[in-house]
């Protein structure tokens, strides 16, 4: 056996035999993984649901139109978007200053006589502002509703006077004869309605597009899938960082000066300590991907194609720590900077959200981090893809790094 | 008194000595803001639902049909030709002139990329809607019997005669609140957690490693100096982990706090909750890795239970209701009712009382654990 594999050998026992740090590091990405997924997973139907809508509904006005809008809220999709409770202004008042509900929609007084009279008539929303979203998607709500109440009544203006004045007279005053007028006037209006909304003359339909070059999310998609790849490279960051952290501890405790009393060569400790960094993250990571596959039913892609790309991530963690630790001057220079760096990292590279959120300055900055590159190389290789780029990056950069940090760290170790 | 204040101190002024400290407490938290606060705010060139409409209409009725889509929040930009990039496009047919004088159905496309933010989509999608029924509503009145040639000189045009005014709760606050005011006070109370949780768990352990502990208590401080010194520490780095993040955030972000004594009360309480938990983390563990993990972990676990990750309301029932387990979810709710409600003391000391009671629990596990050597 070679004096090399002894020490890689070494290492992994050495590891194996304090394992706690190890599988706590392991254990953090796939508990993050498990608890963003649970509370935004989209279920079978593909879209994240939004939780229903606390709204509280205040009808000052009690007449036809106020009943129709308040019926609405019956209709099977909008019961279930919307959680309506209907209440008096000061009892609504009083729980939306609590943040009891997302919002309180008031219907005003002569909601419905106003109306009737193509008057102007104002509904209010009242919103709460510690919510970021559900308010805004009430405001909408009831601005589509704004639209639609404003073309019925407008349509059947003269109708809704009838209705108006009809309601105000004895039935036995009003003769048939003088409805007839108006009835026909209806009746060529729901003609000419039925043409135009069965079928609706105009509908909309929605298509998602992906821009060049960039891999559209494939179907049956998997939320757990979509955050694991992230939250595992940035904990893969933090194990083989601590593990290549080993060559400062040793320096400071004297360890490395008697290992050179040995016929070892710098160069071939430095290989072995790069080598057993990268051996024991792909072990680490394979665990993860395999219990990812089991708890969360994550569909990885090709199998050699996985490994490749965890092979080539961890040979860059690796040599991109050992370069670092060559730049270090002790174990405390080590333990403050590094930290600092997987981090910055993982906020740029992906890993703590999507890229496509990160604000359109910043993501540049993602190509310099292996995350972004183990990500989308992931999801490549889920979609069906090869991931090249990420391949080549990771590669190229990685080797590069370990040259750096053979020539930098042999320096480092013989002073 | 004194020797809990030198004790503490000493510990405060290691932690601002240590290389990464300004990292951590400043450079770190400030860009999580900004990136979590322009999240909220969504993208620069979509905070305002930008639709283009692929105008490929030979006829008058896409020009008038793309009219009734401008409406406020909306960006609309009319073109003829496909741009390479948009992130949300509406084709108007070359025969939908053709197909509404016809009065037969059709249907429009609407093109979305998927990176597009979802809020300013749905924005859109609802203002397309809209502008349908105001169409359709405008054909309807105008007849079918009639000849559609005539309808752009003698239509009634659609009126908004309902409309809908905002407001927020009345006596509350004035103004709505951006999206920094919603992000900084969760960042805050994850990085006063996480900066406790790991200085002040390392430092414990270090301390008793190196015998720091020891050495102390051969000196004239008794057991009970030392554990209120050590405790006195980390709530000092809370504090001024806290003082400048509120210092960046009112500098760089206008942050909006509400009331300040309140505010501060808030953070005090959580913070002594937090620095209990970490002198209890430093005595159980004997590794700096392992400390890390558990700091990290339960950092992360309690602020994204605690709602200081993304807005409470989008998070399932049941995922509310176990976040209560978390600190900083009641923390996070003070800065809510102060911050968004305008309210006083009187509305959150029943949340600094289960602080309390947090520290409470900490404190006696820190005291039952806490150790002078290995």
């Amino acid at each position: 056996m070679s004096r090399t594999t002894l020490i890689i050998g070494n290492d992994i026992k050495r590891r194996l035999r304090a394992p706690m740090a190890t599988i706590l590091f392991l254990i953090i990405p796939l508990a993050m993984t498990a608890l963003i997924g649970m509370i935004f997973d989209p279920g079978s139907g593909g879209e994240t649901k939004l939780p229903a809508i606390k709204l509280l509904l205040v009808d000052k006005d009690k007449g036809l139109a106020a009943k129709f809008l308040v019926g609405a809220f019956d209709q099977k999709e909008i019961k279930d978007m919307f959680q309506v409770t209907l209440i008096d202004e000061a009892a609504g008042e009083k729980l939306m200053k609590k943040g009891k509900a997302s919002a309180m929609l008031i219907i005003p007084e002569n909601f419905s006589d106003d109306l009737a009279e193509q008057k102007i008539s104002t509904l209010e929303v009242v919103k709460n502002p510690s919510e970021e979203f559900l308010p805004g998607v009430a405001e909408e709500f009831a601005n589509t509703m704004a639209v639609g109440f404003s073309a019925i009544v407008q349509v059947f203006a003269d109708e809704l006077k009838i209705i108006k004045s009809a309601s105000k007279l004895n039935l036995e005053a009003i003769s048939i004869a003088e409805l007839t007028p108006f009835l026909e006037m209806a009746r060529i209006k729901i003609i000419a309605l039925n043409s135009y909304l069965s079928p609706l003359l105009l509908q909309l339909k929605t298509s998602t597009t992906t821009k060049p070059g960039k891999t559209a999310k494939p179907k049956g998609f998997n939320i757990f899938a979509y955050i694991m790849p992230g939250m595992l490279i940035m904990f893969l960051l933090f194990i083989i960082e601590a593990f290549m952290r080993d060559i400062q501890n040793e320096r400071a405790d004297g360890k490395i000066r008697r290992m050179m009393f040995s016929p070892l060569t710098t160069r071939e400790l430095i290989a072995a300590r790069i080598f057993s960094g990268w051996l024991m993250g792909v072990l680490i990571c394979l665990t993860a991907m395999a219990v990812g596959t089991l708890i969360f039913s994550i569909d990885w892609g090709n199998s050699l194609l996985v490994l490749i790309l965890v092979v080539v991530s961890c040979f860059w963690c690796a040599a991109f720590f050992a370069m670092l630790n060559a730049f270090f001057k002790n174990k405390n220079q080590a333990g403050a900077f590094a930290a600092p760096i997987i981090l910055v990292f993982a906020a740029f590279g992906g890993s703590m959200l999507p890229l496509e959120q990160i604000p359109q300055g910043m993501r540049w900055l993602a190509k310099f981090t292996v995350n972004n590159w183990f990500i989308t190389g992931s999801q490549e290789i889920m979609a069906g893809g090869i991931p090249h780029g990420s391949l080549i990056v990771l590669s190229v950069s990685g080797l590069f790094f370990a040259m750096v940090a053979m020539i930098a760290l042999q320096r480092r170790l013989s002073t | 008194m004194k020797k809990i204040w030198h004790i503490g101190y000493l510990d405060l002024k290691l932690m601002v000595k240590d290389k990464a400290f300004f990292f951590w407490v400043l450079v770190f938290p400030l860009v999580f803001i900004l990136i979590f606060g322009n999240l909220f705010r969504g993208s620069k060139t979509d905070t305002k639902a930008s639709l283009i409409v692929l105008n490929q209409d030979k006829g008058k009725w896409g020009a008038y049909f793309s009219e009734k889509l401008k409406s406020p929040g909306i960006e609309l930009a009319v073109t003829k030709s496909e741009p390479k990039d948009y992130f949300r496009m509406l084709v108007i047919p070359a025969d939908f002139s053709l197909k509404i004088e016809k009065r037969a159905a059709q249907t429009l496309l609407l093109k979305k990329d998927e990176d597009a933010n979802m809020q300013a989509g749905a924005v859109a999608e609802t203002r397309i809607a809209q502008a349908i029924v105001k169409l359709i509503s405008e054909l309807i009145i105008y007849g079918n019997h009639r000849d559609i040639k005539a309808f752009f000189d003698s239509r009634s045009p659609y009126r908004d005669l309902v409309r809908v005014r905002t407001r927020l709760p009345r006596d509350t606050i004035a103004k709505i609140p951006s999206g920094f005011d919603h992000v900084i006070p969760g960042i805050l109370i994850q990085f006063v957690m996480m900066m406790v949780l790991l200085y002040g768990g390392i430092s414990v352990m270090e301390d008793r490693k190196r015998r720091v502990l020891a050495r102390i208590l051969y000196s004239s401080a008794s057991f009970a100096e030392l554990f209120a010194g050590k405790f006195l520490g980390r709530v000092l780095m809370g504090l001024l982990q806290s003082a400048i993040l509120i210092t960046g955030g009112k500098l760089f972000f206008h942050l909006n706090l509400g009331n300040i004594f309140i505010s501060f009360l808030n953070i005090l309480v959580f913070t002594l909750a937090m620095a209990c938990l970490s002198i209890f983390i430093g005595s159980v563990l004997k590794k700096e890795e392992l400390i890390v993990g558990v700091s990290v972990l339960l950092a992360n676990m309690f602020s994204a239970l605690g709602g200081c990750w993304w807005p409470a309301e989008i998070v399932p029932p049941a995922f509310r209701t176990l976040g209560m387990i978390s600190p900083a979810y009641w923390a996070m709710d003070v800065f809510h009712k102060i911050i968004f409600f305008g309210k006083g003391f009187a509305a959150i000391w029943p949340n600094l009382l289960l602080l309390l009671a947090f520290t409470a629990v900490f404190m006696a596990l820190a005291l039952r654990f806490f150790k002078i050597n290995e």
